[in-house]
């Protein structure tokens, strides 16, 4: 009897996706498979690359663009884009050092920071209903908004943290042994997760993306979920702006900079659909890493400096286009 | 059902992945000498160096890597050695790059650390693993960095600065390009630029962001220009101003607007607006040394003891014009000519620039 229902409910959640379920996980394996040729391939290139010390590496330095891409997997799966992200981090990391050389207890200046990654969410979900322009034009132009405050508020100098405090101990701090940052990208992909595939929100975000007419027509607000995953997107940029402020304890007004295609190519990578409609939380993160373990890879087995982007795109090339096929061929 | 067992086996796999990875690497497995015969023995793997750039955006950061391949080049046989970074200055990715490489067990690593402070605390976290950490064109202090190859920042700027005094620029707006303006070597050169143009009440100073990218640079300059035609002088304090002066000059002159242009590095494009006289001054640093220079003392230290230097090597500035262009396009023409010029250079300089190091202060 409980068997029947868990199934009559699985079978609805299924249909108010609009996505069958085996689609959906066949996604995720296809990319946990990419992941998976890739490193044996770079384990047999080079014998530094299945090291602990290695992998841990990669997952730190995977975790603040894979941050991002966990935020846009909810962005782009309810048929929006967001290419302000990489900028937000350099406004919201400026604005935190700041706040910490004020004085500012950390954590504080960390939580404003939220605050500002939800206003800026807010801004660009709230521009993108009133005025009804694609969210990419108007992420374009937060984009140099933020970037531009950010420099001019800062005269384009770095601000170091100074101060002592435990928040900047956890970037460089390890559990076990696995960098804290790596480990805050797991409890975030995981939440992000249980979001996007066991609430409602999840499945309404998805529900808009797939067809913004039937949703509205099904009871849904549809400006309520897009406003919704812009800010989350916003809040998820602050946690990753933290991370990296924590890391390298210093404000640089480089940082962040085209930090958004790293991440919106993991979540197309884990499958992630920009018409919308779909997208994986897990898919990113295992993107994230694909994108990761390739650019460890070709340092670790010395593949020329000038010969390394072309390598890394034509590899995200592939992926998105194995996975694009995989796709067609279940539909 | 079958959702769990995917996920199961996922989990697994990855696992598995992770624990395997937790195995020393196999070259750590090798039994020990005394249990092979010596003829049989693994054979002993060559000292390996890491060099990261910040980029690869200009001829200036490829002359670096020539240099540092020049020395590795030199005892090819005895070392392995990888010269890497990002194409465009993205310090997180840098930093990756520099953390793949301490994977490979290195016996030395070098780097160009622009910006400088996202490296500091990576530096100071990975000193141990570098073994040496030698840094380049950009000083990194409060890190146990080795030493520094690079020029004197605030004397380089002086020089610009002086060359557009020589070129008879004694009142006016004098503009400066910065094209990163947060790295502390070219806030050493505004500096430096500044103070000469102090004694010159007349001289005004502006300095702004040129851009580190050439297109975006050209239109910059284009920019500043039109909006200050009365401008007497522009200065660029990174290498993009050589190439964006010797397309916009013609042009502007072509419509009866001329002011004194100086510029750093001498990359062909510049030497060859010189001659043109679209630049009227270039100022060198040496970009081969600054790559050479790193790599040919750990590697002598690691293969024969020798000493490291310990502090601020500091190269000189050399001033280019029209007088004396000659002495510098044949090298910068061709990489094999560059090399046998610097070997002939090093003959001569390489023990007083041995012996000139500065301590470091921090």
């Amino acid at each position: 009897m409980q068997l029947t229902k868990k199934t009559k409910e699985k079978e609805k959640i299924g249909n108010e996706n609009n996505q069958p379920k085996r689609k959906i996980r066949f996604d995720e394996i296809g990319v946990l498979v990419a992941v998976l040729v890739l490193g044996i391939l770079l384990t047999f290139g080079s014998q530094y690359f299945l090291t602990a010390k290695n992998l841990l590496n990669v997952g730190r330095q995977v975790a603040y663009f894979g941050l991002l891409a966990v935020g846009l997997s909810f962005v782009i799966g309810s048929g929006q884009i967001d290419i302000s992200v990489g900028r937000m981090i350099t406004l919201i990391t400026f604005v935190m050092a700041w706040l910490m050389n004020k004085g500012v207890n950390p954590w504080l200046a960390f939580g404003l920071g939220l605050l500002l990654g939800a206003l800026c969410g807010l801004l660009n979900g709230g521009l993108t209903l009133i005025f009804n322009v694609h969210p990419m034009i108007v992420t374009l132009g937060t984009m140099n908004l933020f970037y531009g405050l950010a420099v001019g508020l800062s005269n384009a100098k770095p601000i170091v943290v100074w101060q002592e405090s435990t928040f900047l101990e956890f970037g460089p701090g390890k559990i076990f042994g696995i960098p804290i940052p790596f480990i805050v990208f797991i409890l975030i992909t995981f939440i992000g997760h249980v979001v996007m595939r066991k609430t409602v929100f999840g499945r309404r975000v998805l529900a808009v993306g797939a067809n913004k007419q039937a949703a509205v027509y099904a009871g849904i607000n549809e400006k309520k979920v897009r406003l919704g995953v812009m800010v989350l997107s916003g809040v998820i940029a602050a946690i990753a702006s933290g991370v990296m402020l924590s890391f390298f304890q210093t404000f640089d007004p480089n940082i962040g900079s085209g930090m958004e295609m790293d991440a919106i190519g993991a979540a197309v990578i884990g499958g992630a659909d920009l018409n919308g409609g779909y997208a994986s939380v897990l898919g990113a993160f295992l993107g994230s890493f694909l994108i990761g373990i390739l650019r460890n890879g070709l340092v670790l087995i010395g593949v020329g400096a000038y010969w390394n982007n072309f390598v890394t795109g034509a590899v995200i090339l592939i992926a998105v286009a194995v996975s694009t096929v995989l796709k067609t061929q279940r539909k | 059902m079958l959702k769990k067992v995917i996920y199961t086996i996922s989990v697994l796999v990855i696992a598995a992945l992770f624990l395997s990875a937790c195995q020393p690497a196999a070259v750590e497995e090798a039994a020990p000498v005394e249990e092979a015969p010596a003829e049989e023995a693994a054979p002993k793997e060559k000292p390996f160096f890491g060099f990261v750039m910040h980029n690869f955006e200009s001829e200036f950061s490829v002359e670096i890597k020539v240099g540092a391949e020049a020395a590795c080049a030199e005892y090819a046989d005895e070392v392995s050695c990888e010269v890497t970074g990002p194409t465009k200055m993205d310090a997180p990715t840098a930093i990756s790059m520099f953390e793949g490489l301490l994977a490979k067990n290195p016996s030395g690593m070098a780097l160009v650390p622009n910006p400088q402070d996202p490296w500091t605390p990576v530096l100071n976290q990975y000193a141990e693993d570098a073994k040496i950490i030698m840094v380049a064109n950009g000083d990194a202090p409060g890190t146990p960095r080795q030493a520094y190859f690079g020029a004197d920042e605030i004397a380089f700027g002086r020089a610009e600065a002086q060359a557009v005094i020589d070129a008879g620029v004694t009142e006016g707006l004098v503009i400066i390009g910065s094209c990163y303006p947060p790295a502390l070597p070219l806030q050493l050169r505004d500096q430096g630029a500044r103070e000469v143009f102090a004694d010159y009440p007349d001289v005004v100073v502006e300095t702004y962001d040129s851009t580190a990218e050439q297109t975006t640079n050209y239109a910059f300059w284009e920019n500043t220009v039109t909006a200050n035609p009365d401008m007497v002088a522009g200065i660029g304090l990174c290498t993009f101003e050589g190439p964006t002066y010797a397309d916009l000059m013609p042009k502007l002159n072509a419509d009866g607007i001329d002011f004194v242009t100086v510029t750093a590095d001498l990359i062909p494009e510049t030497l060859d607006a010189i001659e043109k006289g679209y630049v009227d001054a270039a100022i060198g640093q040496h970009p081969f040394l600054q790559g050479y220079l790193p790599m040919y003392f750990m590697i002598q230290h690691t293969l024969f003891g020798e000493e490291l230097p310990a502090g601020q090597v500091l190269l000189p500035a050399e001033i280019v014009t029209k007088d004396n262009l000659s002495t510098v396009t044949e090298r910068a023409s061709d990489a094999e000519k560059a090399i046998e010029w610097y070997k002939a250079f090093l003959d001569e300089n390489l023990e007083s620039i041995k012996t000139n190091v500065v301590p470091f202060t921090d």
